[in-house]
């Protein structure tokens, strides 16, 4: 096979094995076992490591663009240019011999070449400095100066210790004004780099909370209206419609007619964002014109709210899950049954709403749990923290659960 | 002689409507007890000692299942109550599940005249009971779908507070409003009645043996039959001797 070939296939397989790497590393999954064979693969493994996700992705695609011939031709590319800068170097300033002006103008244009690509996707651990790094730095400059200084001398037939003694001061300071103007522009490249990939990580974390928190809201809803029309209720309901309507009682038509609006209104409820508070007491209205047909003298219930209070928006189905808590563990376990209020007030920019129940009370409330956890996923999906719920005993027995909503 | 049944079930449509159809498709059967709650149907359990027992699974005071529990002396195995019980639910569907597999009866709401006919001669025939109502109920209770029972009860002694852990409890025993607590460390009253706080208790560790006394069933030596209708239970630890009322008798049968 012909050398250059194969010098190339070798070059491809190098390059390969890194996007792999990269790829592994992006996906999550264990790296290859062969990173871990030398010392140096190791460290090219921790140094993709602390790159940033996206700073990862960048470079992947970087690498990506340029993999094979095209970053050859590239490569080649810059070396041509160079050289003919390093000619018009020549021609502009003769004291620079040809062959040194090609060497100057291709060692800076590398060296900075590679500081901005290292800059651009490492701009972190860039910006994480050390000052140790900081004089290896200004020294390598001056090195630099001292030993491109001294091969200039070789070549114009000076001694080198004798040019050393005339420009060495000069060209060492030269050469760590060289690296320090050299770390100050990568540097600089390095902090604005740091910002965009700060704003676009910014962005993308928001946009996946926005994406998380619809997610949960639809989720929490559906679960809500799940409880609300469970089947325990439907087939109870639906038995007491038939006993009512086979004893030709008048009952029946209402407890059907209250059926109807809970089902409407409870399936209904799933498609708004936001309902009226009016709405919502309707829904509960007939909930409990249902319940109380089922549990009769067990259960007595008021619902107070000012007719100004009843156009608030809110968000549906917070109020009567708590409702439905209410005559679930507060009336029914409880034998001798009781009382749910619900009221509606205003104070400044709030608006509280209220349900309270003197059934069994909090100190047996078993299962109320999942309720609740709804409701107050609910309100932090909703309001943030701008809203919130109180659960207390009530006087002599039963519980108050008190909503704080922000009038909107 | 009919059958005497009792009917527990809260919601008064519902009620009325069995009420109704078992004495259309029964009219042989004389309803004993109809009861609102769990706590009075227990209490008219007591009283009546019926022979079928419609028992809704959800009801104020204490749950259908718990009520069977207490009835057939859950916790001694294949002990079976004196009485042919039939659930009753508008859905429930591990109870359901549970019931299919230990072939126990019940009836779903709203409940069918014919699903009620062919239950009711099932307990016309008065074949004994070939269920698995302690597997049911053990299996409903190991899904975790049982209530809390209490483990500790607080009684005043004077001025003090004791913290009697339930499994240190001899017996329970109904005085008037209160209930005298006897433990491994000496006894004390309670101001709750003993209806009340049997509901808190693990009915495979207590069992109601007569309407005033509940005994731990750890704590139980020995059952002595003094006389043809006196039966006594004989405790470890204590030289109190408790009567079994006849409704209990079934506990202590070989």
């Amino acid at each position: 096979m012909n050398p250059l070939r194969r010098l190339y296939l070798g070059y491809r397989a190098w390059e390969d094995d890194y996007i792999a790497l990269l790829d592994a590393l992006d996906a999550g999954r264990p790296v290859d076992a062969s990173w871990a064979r030398s010392a140096y693969r190791r460290k090219a493994v921790r140094t993709f490591e602390q790159m940033s996700r996206t700073e990862r992705a960048q470079f992947r695609d970087f690498v990506w663009r340029f993999r094979g011939w095209r970053g050859l031709a590239c490569l080649g590319g810059l070396l041509v240019a160079n050289c003919v800068l390093g000619l018009v170097v020549h021609l502009t300033w003769p004291q620079f011999g040809p062959y040194e002006a090609i060497a100057l103008v291709n060692m800076i244009v590398l060296c900075c070449a590679l500081g901005i690509v290292k800059a651009w996707f490492g701009a972190r651990r860039f910006l994480s400095l050390s000052p140790r790094k900081l004089l290896f730095v200004l020294l390598l400059g001056m090195l630099g100066g001292l030993v491109g200084g001294t091969l200039a001398a070789l070549s114009k037939g000076e001694a080198p210790l004798d040019f050393i003694r005339r420009a060495g001061v000069t060209i060492a300071i030269g050469g760590s004004i060289a690296g320090a103007v050299y770390l100050a522009a990568v540097g600089l490249l390095a902090g604005l780099r740091n910002r965009e990939l700060a704003a676009l990580n910014a962005k993308l974390a928001a946009e996946s909370e926005r994406e998380r928190l619809s997610t949960q809201l639809v989720e929490s809803r559906l679960r809500l209206l799940q409880a609300q029309v469970e089947p325990h209720f439907l087939f109870n309901t639906l038995g007491a419609v038939q006993q009512l309507a086979e004893r030709g009682a008048p009952e029946a038509a209402a407890l059907t007619g209250h059926l109807i609006r809970f089902l409407r209104s409870s399936m209904g409820s799933f498609r708004p964002e936001s309902t009226t508070l009016d709405a919502e007491l309707g829904l509960i209205d007939s909930y409990l014109q249902i319940m109380q047909m089922r549990l009769g003298r067990r259960l007595a219930f008021r619902i107070d709210a000012s007719p100004e209070l009843r156009r608030a928006p809110i968000r549906p189905t917070l109020l009567i899950t708590l409702v439905e808590n209410a005559v679930k563990h507060g009336i029914e376990p409880y034998p001798a049954g009781g009382t749910i209020g619900v009221t509606a007030s205003a104070e400044a920019d709030t608006l509280i709403l209220e349900v309270a129940d003197t059934g069994t009370g909090m100190a047996e409330l078993p299962g109320s749990g999942q309720g609740l956890a709804n409701v107050r996923e609910q309100l932090a999906l909703a309001y943030g923290n701008r809203a919130g719920l109180e659960l207390f005993d009530n006087t002599p027995h039963g519980v108050v659960a008190r909503l704080h909503l922000p009038r909107e | 002689m009919g059958a005497r049944v009792l009917v527990a079930e809260d919601e008064a449509p519902m009620r009325e409507r069995l009420v109704q159809q078992l004495g259309e498709v029964w009219p042989s059967a004389t309803i004993v007890a109809v009861a609102d709650n769990g706590l009075d149907a227990w209490d008219a359990y007591l009283e009546h000692e019926p022979d079928v027992a419609f028992l809704d699974i959800r009801m104020p005071g204490m749950s259908g299942l718990d009520l069977a529990a207490r009835m057939s002396g859950f916790g001694v195995g294949q002990a079976t109550a004196p009485v042919r019980i039939v659930f009753v639910t508008a859905y429930d569907q591990y109870a359901i599940e549970a019931f299919d597999r230990g072939a126990v009866d019940y009836l779903l709401k709203p409940i069918e005249r014919g699903r009620l006919a062919r239950t009711v001669a099932r307990l016309e025939q008065g074949t004994p009971a070939t269920d698995d109502l302690a597997g049911v109920l053990r299996a409903l209770r190991a899904s975790g779908k049982g209530p809390a029972y209490t483990k500790r009860i607080k009684a005043s002694v004077g001025r003090r507070i004791h913290f009697i852990d339930v499994d240190d409890v001899l017996y329970f025993q109904a005085d008037t409003k209160y209930t005298r607590v006897v433990y491994s460390g000496g006894e004390a009253l309670i101001r709750t009645a003993l209806r009340e706080l049997l509901v808190r208790l693990d009915p495979e560790s207590f069992w109601q043996i007569h309407r005033n006394a509940v005994v731990n069933v750890r704590a139980i030596a020995a059952a002595e039959r003094v006389d043809s209708d006196r039966t006594e239970v004989i405790l470890k630890g204590s030289n109190d001797r408790l009567t079994v009322s006849r409704a209990f008798l079934h506990l202590f049968k070989e």
